[in-house]
């Protein structure tokens, strides 16, 4: 079974964008629109990755994040902002534990290459356990 | 009738003496018999006696001698001669040297009949004689008072007019009252006199202390501060007090009384003119001008800053002096001060002196000329300039503050865009990659080449590209493009707007735009907050305004609002609130509603929220500025108004009024009356 990696941001764009470059990544991608759809999503499916913006109506990316860290510390996290803030990577690291830390504009690659090792290592822990 | 009167009768002819005697007994006359005129003249110098009857024949000294010699000694008393012959010539004499009457004693023709009326006409007369000297000597007496008096009021005169002169220095003018006093008084030439003030005397030249003193106290202010001596150097016969008259110790009273009285006034005087040049100074040293404007608009008083500026205002009105652009809100400002009777604060530049802004605060009072103006100017330009670099760092505080999330509103189509590009970019090879193995199979098909492989290979690279998503996804990756290449444009081209404002001069603004290009410049601090209404009259005529500026109060009043209902909006997902703004036409006026639902303000510090620095925000979140600025800018730079009104826990509505035609004067506060001369600090402008 393919993993799943979910990609949250208020902005349909961004998802859109994102699938269309990520489509041949091996990989089932979710999007989800904010905090509470993305909650939705890792309650009803197993998410190996999921990619957050930080700054959405509702809940934020970092309070989801460090929500995930706490509910469903086995999904890696990366942040994908519009902007960061020393205040959001600190954050985002401390209560979020998270992977990795982009800012938009991001390229495209490094992107996948740093889902593609947070899923590696997801793996990794998956065949320990 | 005087029946007491006493008669001495001089009469050789003691018999005749006997009768005489017996018969002016009876009429109430007592008689002294002298036997000749020698011994008549002792008893005479005994000095008892009111008349004298003798007889002109004697032996030794007659009649007339007895009466040269008692001629000789004085004026002649009461003297009847009686004669035995009728004789002119003695008659003449004895006239001649004032004898009362002259009887002839003829016992037949009624001599003793006639002699006690001639007694009584000459008593009478000499009781007139008497009354009528001492009448004399009574108007001799008045005449002297009134002189005297007379010397005194020129005395008092002289002093008053000499003590009115204000510019004679204190010891001179004590000189010259000192110099006014000896004259005034009964023996000038004995008289001295002292002033002591504050125990130091000055005193006339022949100055000692006698005997013969009176003494004035010299009060000042209510405090004994000295005294007015006058003496005389030698004994003088006494009169009312010593040898002084009632009169020069009343005079000497009003000298002291008047001294102290002019003392008093050169002191208060004296203090005037200190405070008056310490007003000055402090007027001069702060930069600060007073002028004193009458109810007709003549200038009372101007300080000499300006007078140096001006020429001297004497006469002149307020707009012969200051000029008429100055003048030309004088009659407001002095209508709305006088109706108010409180302060009227109003700012402007002064044409005359390079357009310098001042601040004026124009205070009613009343004298007792009737109501007047005093205004207060304060030189504003250090605080304009300060004012101005302090909007200039807010405004950079707030596009710093903004910067951030113009990034992150520029950062996320810049994300699409990028990522859409590449896909298009891999799409489009990948659809190359197709069209070249149908252009192989085309070729293939030309050149009569079995064409299985080439259609296989068509198939494997449709397959491979994925053309029917590509179908679908290449129009939607190019719109979604596009429409973030739309959003990238338009903030820029807000961004532009909103900070490239173009000089100081109003130009005609369109309010809708500008709002608009605010709200979408800010858009990134209220979005996640905040469903935005925007309900923009179309209508709105352009407004002339200083756009810097302006888009600079309206993005502090978004920021307020977005912050306001932020503090109430938790990040657990609870609804959103709202900011709306509004614009309206309201006659000459322009209005806009900034509303939020945010957290309203507290009672408390309504008073306060446009001081300048005050601030109920952490650090970094709110520097206190935004209103203060806001209302520089609408109430100062634009003539308009800015109020609000709040309910705690609601939400808070910001209208703001702009003036649709430019107004020449920015419209005054009025604030709270201390007293009627007491100038007030002006304070931030308070709302609802
Ligand atoms: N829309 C609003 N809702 C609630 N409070 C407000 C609003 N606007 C201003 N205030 C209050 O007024 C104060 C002063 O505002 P301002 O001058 O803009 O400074 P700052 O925003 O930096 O604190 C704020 O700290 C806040 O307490
Ligand atoms: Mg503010």
């Amino acid at each position: 079974m393919n993993p799943i990696v979910l990609l949250v941001d208020d902005d349909e764009n961004v998802l859109h964008g994102l699938s269309r470059v990520l489509r041949n990544q091996p990989y089932h991608l979710f999007t989800a629109r904010s905090g509470d759809e993305a909650i939705h999503v890792l309650k009803t499916h197993v998410v190996d990755v999921i990619v957050a913006d930080d700054q959405m109506p509702g809940m934020s990316g970092s309070d989801l994040l460090a929500w995930v860290a706490e509910h469903c510390s086995e999904v890696r996290r990366i942040v994908l902002t519009g902007h960061a803030t020393a205040a959001t990577a600190i954050r985002a690291i401390n209560e979020g534990a998270v992977f990795r830390f982009f800012t938009k504009p991001c390229d495209e690659v490094e992107l996948a290459i740093a889902i593609r090792e947070a899923l590696e290592q997801r793996q990794a822990e998956a065949r320990a356990t | 009738m005087t029946p007491s009167a006493r008669i001495l009768y001089m009469e050789d002819d003691q018999a005749l003496a006997r009768l005489i005697r017996a018969r002016l007994g009876k009429a109430g006359y007592h008689v002294d018999v002298a036997p000749d005129g020698q011994r008549g003249l002792e008893d005479y110098a005994a000095g008892r006696h009111d008349l004298l009857l003798v007889d002109q024949s004697m032996p030794g000294l007659d009649g007339l001698g007895v009466v040269r010699a008692l001629a000789a000694q004085g004026e002649l008393p009461p003297t009847i001669i009686v004669t035995g012959t009728g004789d002119e010539a003695t008659a003449v004499e004895a006239m001649r040297l004032g004898v009362s009457d002259y009887v002839i004693k003829d016992l037949a023709g009624g001599y003793l009949q006639v002699l006690p009326l001639a007694i009584g006409r000459a008593l009478e007369r000499a009781r007139l004689r008497e009354q009528k000297l001492e009448a004399e000597k009574a108007l001799q007496r008045r005449t002297q008072q009134l002189d005297e008096r007379v010397r005194e009021l020129d005395c008092l005169r002289a002093v008053s007019r000499l003590l009115e002169d204000v510019d004679t220095p204190v010891s001179q003018l004590l000189d010259a009252v000192l110099a006014l006093i000896g004259p005034a008084w009964q023996h000038p030439d004995v008289t001295c006199a002292r002033i002591t003030l504050d125990d130091v005397p000055q005193q006339t030249g022949n100055f000692r202390e006698t005997p013969w003193m009176l003494r004035a106290p010299i009060v000042v202010d209510g405090r004994l501060t000295g005294a007015l001596d006058v003496g005389y150097l030698e004994p003088r016969p006494d009169v009312d007090e010593g040898p002084f008259t009632k009169e020069e110790h009343l005079l000497l009273g009003n000298i002291a009384d008047h001294l102290g009285r002019v003392l008093q006034r050169r002191r208060a005087q004296a203090e005037i003119r200190n405070l008056k040049q310490q007003i000055e100074f402090v007027l001069g040293a702060t930069k600060t001008g007073l002028r004193v404007v009458d109810a007709d608009r003549r200038v009372r008083y101007v300080d000499p800053a300006w007078q140096t500026v001006y020429g001297d205002p004497s006469g002149k009105t307020y707009a012969e002096y200051f000029g008429e652009e100055d003048a030309a809100d004088l009659e407001s400002r002095f209508a709305e001060a006088m109706a108010t009777r409180r302060p009227v604060v109003t700012t402007a530049t002064l044409p005359r002196e390079d357009n310098r802004p001042v601040q004026r605060t124009a205070i009613p009072f009343r004298d007792d000329e009737g109501w007047m103006l005093a205004e207060v100017v304060v030189d504003i330009s250090e605080r304009r300039r300060m004012e101005e670099e302090l909007a200039q760092s807010q405004k950079l505080e707030a596009i710093g503050q903004l910067a951030a999330g113009i990034a992150h509103e520029i950062n996320t189509p810049i994300q699409y865009i990028g990522d859409n590009t590449r896909f298009l970019q891999e799409a489009f090879s990948d659809l190359m990659n197709v069209l070249a193995g149908a252009g192989e199979l085309v070729a293939a098909a030309r050149a009569g080449h079995k064409l299985d492989r080439a259609l296989d290979d068509v198939d494997a690279r449709r397959k491979e590209a994925d053309v029917e998503y590509l179908a679908e996804e290449i129009p939607r990756a190019i719109e979604q493009s596009l429409e973030g290449v739309n959003r990238v444009a338009h903030i820029v081209r807000a961004m532009k707007e909103f900070s490239h404002p173009g000089g100081n001069q109003k130009q005609a603004v369109d309010l809708n735009k500008a709002i608009e290009n605010t709200l979408t410049i800010s858009r990134n601090e209220w979005k996640y907050v905040a469903e935005l209404v925007t309900d923009f009259d179309p209508d709105l005529p352009l407004v002339p305004a200083l756009l810097g500026s302006l888009n600079q109060a309206f993005l502090n009043l978004v920021m307020n609002a977005a912050q306001a209902i932020a503090a109430t909006v938790g990040e657990d997902g609870s609804p959103k609130g709202i900011l709306s703004v509004t614009t309206r036409r309201d006659g000459d006026w322009a209005e806009i509603r900034v509303r939020d639902t945010g957290c309203g303000i507290p009672r408390d510090i309504r008073e306060r929220v446009f001081n300048p620095f005050f601030t109920t925000k952490a650090v970094g979140k709110g520097t206190g500025q935004g209103l203060a600025i806001a209302r520089s800018v609408v109430v100062e730079e634009h003539g308009g108004s800015i109020a609000f009104e709040s309910e705690v826990g609601r939400g808070t509505t910001f209208l703001v009024r702009l003036p649709l035609a430019p107004r020449a004067s920015n419209p005054s506060k009025n604030q709270p009356l201390l007293s009627a001369t007491t100038p007030v600090a002006p304070s931030s402008e308070n709302t609802p």
